[in-house]
């Protein structure tokens, strides 16, 4: 640290310029990080893929206001401690995906069909679409049926992989109020799987 | 339905993921916000698409190259066509290391090879090893500079680079289980690989007397990944026929192949002590001794010395100096002996492999090769550590007029192993 005569004004600059050079490459990070998961737990909340592009998006640009505002606090010098990170993005995408339904303003479209490129096992990562084969289709549709809360409980638990503490903090239930639901909703999925498979097998056979 | 049974299926959701495009995007799109100044942000509500404000588009290549580093190099190769026109691209095919559009022809190959998919990856690999071949060709017409012996080794070192991945390109989908795919690029492979091996020897041998000395020895290494090469091929083609997939190719013209191969290496076994032991042996009277022509002087080969079309590379040579240098202290025949034991073992791997193709057993036979081939690589590696000689002590004045200048064979090797034979004593 220099004495404090030894600043100049050009050195104030550089400090604030170095900061926000940070917070630019956080939120960066963040994104790298979270992006897909984002997407994903949106999509399977909202089954349309636009609103879960641009709620995402929205995400991401929230959570940047708040890293810009935010003061170095942390020891390590991160604007959110390590562990903060991940439930504080799946919590603001979370609440826009509440308010989205709450304000009803969204158009929902089954993209059901919209197969751009197989996903072929030549691994062309170049172009990953979602591929939405008969079987992912299905467990998704499942899962479309149980009450929202516990979906959201398996989609945070089973696909995101996070665990109890973690979701707990992002739903703001106890952890104890995880488990139970957890355990409900895995036993709900299990049986909206087989009443689907039921009647595939009863409408075969009507065939 | 049990839960696991459940867990199991919400895996397969795991593969749900955004477009890529929009991906790169979006990111611009929230790093360009962070660049505004002091990074205004405004709510939009949910209706407002958060894309109707423009912001400038920030190419962010490095971290895309990180991130996406196929998507990097499509994007990569949009810019140069777009910048340096498709024209440029099509007139860089012809260059050659040193001039200037060579830069960009390599960066169109990386290109080419980033998005090409995995199933065809092997076909390109060696079509692109084919070009280093072409290039060297046209390199080694010109005259002799040491910049010139630069490009060569490199050119040679790229060859042998793009060969290998090559095969194992093959053998990835050799064992994807598309055995069409597989039987394609094998059949590729495998006429190219012998075409290779020829050039590559032929060019070698037109380079100038003071570039190929220092480049045999990875020449020889070239060769060597070249048979290899074919032999993967010839199995993995022999393999996918006994599976069914290769009706393209008749069975008189798979053991056709798998005799051809078996010739070739029993002449590579075959040790030449033609001019180069000759050349030793008027050096130096006490390998001699130990020769009595015998073959075993040059017990390991570096490529095939006698092919069929009888073209001589000229790789034997340092690996005959090598051996000689490394013969030539030891009184005692045990390392000779050795040495005509794994000649013994190689001769009669190949009556074997005769022996199963008689039987139509081709597989057999051809596995026998490939033992065969990695035989002679280990002994060759074997050699590659320069040889101290223990029992140096009891040979006196051998070895004692170094002239390396004169044998044509010179390679740093032999000079190592000869300094280490005069300084033992």
């Amino acid at each position: 640290m220099k004495p404090f005569e030894n600043y100049k004004i050009e050195d104030t600059e550089d400090i604030l310029k170095k900061e926000f050079e940070e917070k630019r490459e956080a939120i960066g990070r963040i994104y790298d990080i979270y992006a897909i998961r984002i997407f994903r737990f949106v999509y399977l909340k909202t089954s349309s893929r636009e609103t879960a592009e641009d709620l995402t998006s929205e995400t991401f640009l929230r959570c940047w206001k708040y890293i810009k505002d935010k003061d170095k606090e942390n020891s390590d010098g991160n604007f959110l401690k390590n562990d903060e990170a991940g439930p504080f993005i799946y919590r603001i995408a979370r609440n826009l995906v509440i308010d989205f339904y709450r304000k009803k303003q969204f158009i929902t479209i089954e993209i059901d069909q919209e197969v751009k490129n197989k996903i072929s096992d030549e691994n062309q990562d170049v172009f990953r679409i979602i591929s939405l084969k008969e079987d992912i289709e299905e467990i998704r549709k499942a899962l479309r049926q149980i009450n929202d809360d516990y979906r959201e409980i398996v989609i945070l638990r089973h696909i995101e992989g996070l665990n109890t503490k973690e979701i707990a903090e992002i739903t703001k239930k106890s952890e104890g109020s995880v488990r139970i639901l957890l355990h409900r909703a895995m036993k709900a999925l299990a049986e909206a799987i087989e009443e689907r498979e039921n009647m595939r097998e009863n409408n075969k056979e009507l065939e | 339905m049990t839960e696991k049974e459940v867990m199991v299926k919400l895996n397969s959701l795991k593969s749900i993921k955004p477009d890529n495009d929009w991906l790169i995007k979006t990111k611009n799109m929230v790093l360009s916000e962070t660049g505004l100044a002091g990074g205004e942000f405004t709510e939009k509500t949910e209706k407002e698409l958060v894309f109707s404000k423009k912001p400038a588009f920030i190419f962010d290549f490095r971290t895309l190259l990180r991130s996406h580093r196929k998507l990097a190099y499509a994007f990569a190769s949009c810019v140069f066509v777009l910048s340096l026109g498709a024209a440029t691209i099509n007139a860089s095919n012809s260059s050659i290391p040193g001039e200037s559009l060579y830069s960009v022809k390599i960066a169109g190959e990386n290109v080419m090879l980033a998005v090409t998919p995995e199933g065809e990856k092997a076909k390109v690999e060696i079509e692109y090893a084919g070009k280093r071949l072409e290039e060297l060709a046209k390199i080694s017409e010109k005259p002799s500079t040491s910049e010139q012996h630069q490009k060569v080794e490199q050119l040679i070192s790229n060859y042998d680079e793009k060969v290998n991945s090559a095969k194992n390109h093959l053998a990835k989908i050799n064992s994807s289980g598309n055995g069409k795919k597989a039987v394609k690029a094998a059949r590729v492979i495998n006429t190219q690989s012998e075409k290779y091996a020829k050039d590559l020897a032929k060019t070698t041998d037109n380079l100038p007397v003071s570039i190929k000395e220092k480049v045999s020895e990875k020449v020889a290494k070239a060769i060597d990944s070249t048979e290899k090469a074919n032999t993967s091929s010839l199995l993995v083609l022999i393999e996918q026929k006994e599976a069914g997939n290769g009706d393209e190719i008749s069975d008189e013209e798979m053991a056709d192949k798998v005799n051809k191969k078996i010739d070739k290496f029993e002449n590579s076994i075959k040790t030449t002590n033609n001019s180069d032991s000759a050349t030793i042996s008027s050096e130096d009277p006490g390998i001699l001794e130990n020769a009595n022509g015998d073959q075993s002087i040059n017990p390991t080969y570096t490529g095939s010395t006698e092919k069929k079309d009888g073209e001589v590379s000229n790789e034997e040579n340092p690996q005959s100096a090598d051996v000689s240098g490394e013969n030539k202290p030891l009184p005692s025949n045990s390392p000779t002996e050795a040495v005509k034991d794994t000649v013994d073992v190689k001769k009669e791997m190949v009556e074997r492999a005769r022996e199963n193709v008689g039987n139509n057993q081709l597989l057999d036979a051809m596995k026998i090769v490939a033992e065969a081939e990695n035989m002679q690589e280990e002994e060759k590696n074997k050699q590659e550590i320069p040889f101290v000689p223990v029992f140096i002590d009891e040979v006196e004045g051998n070895a004692s007029t170094e002239k390396p200048a004169e044998n044509t064979a010179t390679n740093n090797r032999s000079d190592v192993s000869r300094e280490d034979v005069k300084t033992g004593q």
